[in-house]
């Protein structure tokens, strides 16, 4: 993460309407996450109480449960540090959560490629006869 | 500089993904409705159940749904409790993802540190109780 060139004013007049910025369009760079309004106006990023001014940061909890739901492991690790985008969030820390926020969305995206690689190969073997005795659970035993 | 021209298009972009993501759902909907999962040989079982004979959290999930869609709330209910009353959060969460990419307007609210905290704690108790033999009639699926 590259240092931001120093504070932003997000009401400046002259730019663009930062807010219009913000929302995470799928495709395009990713925010640079110096840049949202509020954070270091101050000079002290307060590690105190009180949330931070700004947008705070995706916490990808929905997806994560999504990706547990596809019984992979790794939205577990997700939803840790969806809670850790929360917590520091809560104590006023934004560089913290928007690093946490960073970290859940790559294993939430690890969890569901896992699980769609998964499938896939799965489903190959099966209809290469692999399991061909094997591959069904019996729910009645 | 046209500054209401690129920040429109980035707009549609970003109504991509949330109305993407309902399409594939309803595609998806159609196919558990119609293929039903309870007879075997129409879907592959799930691999990690294959392997370790236990029950994810996410299992009985796919026949959930299917009940569901049939209209049949307590079976699906005795498929995957946990699944079932994560459909209402999961809309939720849509809507406020519809709301973001038509508003542009970033999200102004974090919950607290232990809403994913909880659901992390909640999905981790619901894997253990539901293969415990005792408890399996009520949450295994």
């Amino acid at each position: 993460m590259s240092t931001p060139n120093g504070p932003q004013d997000p009401y400046q007049p002259s730019g663009e309407n930062p807010y219009g910025q913000q929302p995470p369009v799928y495709g395009q760079q990713p925010p640079v996450y110096g840049q949202q309004p509020g954070y270091p106006a101050a000079p002290s990023p307060g590690y105190g109480y009180g949330t931070p001014q700004g947008a705070p940061p995706p916490n990808y909890l929905v997806w994560s449960i999504i990706t547990i739901l596809l019984c992979t492991i790794p939205g577990i690790v997700a939803i840790v540090f969806s809670t850790q985008v929360n917590s520091k969030w809560g104590m006023g820390d934004a560089a913290g959560a928007y690093d946490a926020s960073k970290k859940a969305k790559t294993w939430a995206l690890v969890g569901t490629i896992l699980g769609a690689v998964g499938l896939v190969v799965y489903i190959g073997l099966m209809v290469a006869g692999v399991f061909a005795s094997t591959a069904t659970y019996d729910w009645n035993s | 500089m046209e500054p209401s021209r690129p920040l429109r298009s980035a707009r549609g972009r970003a109504l991509l993904g949330p109305l993407g993501m309902a399409v594939v759902t309803a595609a998806a909907a159609v196919v558990v409705a119609t293929v039903d999962p309870n007879q075997p040989g129409h879907y592959p079982t799930c691999p990690s159940l294959l392997v370790t004979g236990l029950f994810c959290p996410g299992c009985g999930t796919l026949r959930a749904a299917h009940a569901l869609l049939h209209g049949d709330l307590v079976g699906a209910l005795q498929m995957n409790v946990l699944a079932v009353l994560v459909i209402p959060v999961v809309l939720a969460s849509w809507v406020a993802w519809l709301r973001r990419a038509a508003t542009g307007r970033p999200r102004s609210w974090l919950a607290p540190w232990w809403v994913p905290a909880g659901t992390l704690a909640l999905f981790v108790a619901f894997t253990v109780a539901r293969n415990i033999p005792a408890l399996a009639p009520w949450l295994a699926p």
